[in-house]
């Protein structure tokens, strides 16, 4: 694939908007203005995943650090009516500072990128992308990374969001849920907001549980899937169809599939089944990655539940 | 040589597309005012971008490709319009409970109420920030500029003292 525009290739137009908007998160006076550029720098840091050939990771920066993420962060300040930090701006001075800023640190990446040669992958390298390749052939090759060379690690980032969920919902106060405040104009019962929300459901499901299930050749993986599935609630927050008993059952379910998470991989990895029937691998990852989806599903949908429904002082 | 039309049919609605891309952005930095900044930039977002990717489809002729193009498309008609006119009643929202607020602070102060805040329609088309809510000092009422309520940048406003807090004149 050869992108390159002169010296300048298109990996480093990337980078220089990465910078751009990196510094206009820092910079920026407004929190609310800080949120949505980090969403836009978001994006960008996907497109630079993409463009050196990680789509997995292009997909879960893009689902779940740009828009949850932006999602979130905006939920959490949304009963304040105008957070600024005006001693940023008086700290680094004028606008003029972080200009300067920007056109040095552009100048610097886009002559550092055209200085830098061109690496062949080395036989370290090749070996060890075949050896992860040749692994089940049914499931992708991140996706068996993660269930099997790293399963320790992807066990803690789970038990991460368990108590993150927990987090929030012990620290919302439960008296306090409300339903959402509806509006005067195009509000949640408008039939056309109705119908564009139940048009895109079946897209995002779709999508959702194609990566979580994944194939060799596509991007997947339990944690987008499960990004991707849990916009599916946000949607129908948006319409307002969410029930109130969904959200305990959902609770509860987060819990469960947590613990079955743990026990299989336990028994599988450290018990040694894996040794003992190997020929139940491709399975086995199919199955922890759909566990993983569904834990990630619920966690994500109940961090917004939970932040969506409190009450404003 | 019908690969060839398809090519020219591609390449004429790109450059439709990526023309559409340039007016947009002209008028998002051209406008002041944020409903008409929403008017331009949802040109990027529909017709531009519906026009480069039907301009793809055609280049890559019948290929999945062009089917996968074809469906971002149909999610993006699906979505944009709806998002772009969530924005503008929202904005509407805030706009118009920032106006009771200014005609309760008013009767606070016992002065004669601004404009009637219903309905304002004719009030967004004025471009200069601070015109909304500027009443004479001689006629003792509160002075509220209303660039930063509209989502303007705060390099808009005179200076930004006037524009935090609102300024009694006697």
């Amino acid at each position: 694939m050869n992108l390159a525009i002169g010296p300048v290739g298109l990996d480093q137009i990337v980078f220089v908007f990465l910078i751009v908007f990196a510094l206009f998160v820092v910079f920026s006076r407004n929190l609310k203005h800080a949120i949505i550029t980090s969403g836009v720098f978001g994006l960008w840091a996907g497109l630079a995943y993409l463009l050196y050939q990680a789509p997995d990771v292009a997909v879960s920066e893009a689902v779940i650090a740009s828009s949850l993420g932006t999602i979130l962060y905006v939920l959490a300040i949304r009963h304040y009516d105008d957070v600024s930090a005006p001693q940023v701006a008086s700290v680094i001075g004028r606008r003029r500072v972080v200009d300067i800023l920007l056109v040095a640190a552009c100048a610097l990446t886009l002559i550092a990128g055209s200085w830098v040669p061109h690496v062949d992958p080395g036989p370290l390298q090749v070996e060890v992308m075949q050896r992860y390749l040749a692994g089940p052939g049914v499931v992708n090759p991140v996706t068996s990374i993660l269930l099997n060379y790293r399963v320790v690690d992807t066990i803690f980032e789970a038990l991460l969001l368990v108590v993150a969920v927990l987090g929030v919902i012990l620290l919302t106060d439960p008296r306090s849920r409300v339903g959402a405040r509806d509006y005067h104009w195009f509000n949640a019962t408008h039939p056309t907001m109705r119908l564009a929300v139940n048009l895109l459901i079946p897209f995002l499901l779709i999508a959702g549980i194609a990566l979580i299930v994944g194939d060799p050749y596509t991007p997947g993986g339990g944690f987008q899937g499960g990004g991707l599935l849990a916009a599916v609630v946000i949607s129908r927050y948006l319409i307002r169809e969410n029930d109130e008993a969904g959200i305990h059952q959902m609770a509860t379910l987060e819990k469960v599939v947590f613990l079955i998470f743990v026990v299989s991989v336990v028994l599988y990895i450290v018990v040694g089944w894996r040794e003992i029937v190997p020929e139940a691998y491709a399975p086995f990852m199919i199955a922890m990655n759909g566990l993983l989806g569904l834990k990630v599903f619920c966690g994500l949908s109940l961090m917004f539940l939970y932040f969506a429904s409190e009450r404003p002082e | 040589m019908a690969d060839l039309v398809f090519r020219v049919i591609g390449n004429v609605l790109i450059t439709v597309g990526v023309l559409a891309v340039a007016l947009g952005i002209v008028g998002v930095f051209r406008f002041r005012d944020f409903r008409l900044r929403l008017l331009s930039a949802s040109k990027i977002d529909t017709v531009a971008l519906l026009m480069i990717l039907l301009g793809v489809a055609f280049r890559s002729g019948v290929s999945w490709f062009a089917a996968k193009s074809i469906l971002i498309g149909t999610m993006i008609v699906l979505a944009n319009p709806v998002v772009t006119a969530q924005l503008a009643a929202r904005q509407r929202e805030d706009q118009r409970n920032v106006d009771m607020q200014r005609r309760r602070e008013a009767q606070v102060y016992d002065e004669p109420l601004p404009v009637p805040a219903e309905e304002p329609e004719e009030e967004w088309l004025d471009d200069e920030p601070g015109s909304h809510w500027h009443i004479d000092p001689k006629r003792r009422t509160v002075h509220y500029p209303r660039a930063q309520h509209r989502g303007d940048s705060p390099s808009q406003n005179a200076s930004p003292k006037e524009s935090n807090q609102s300024e009694v004149f006697e």
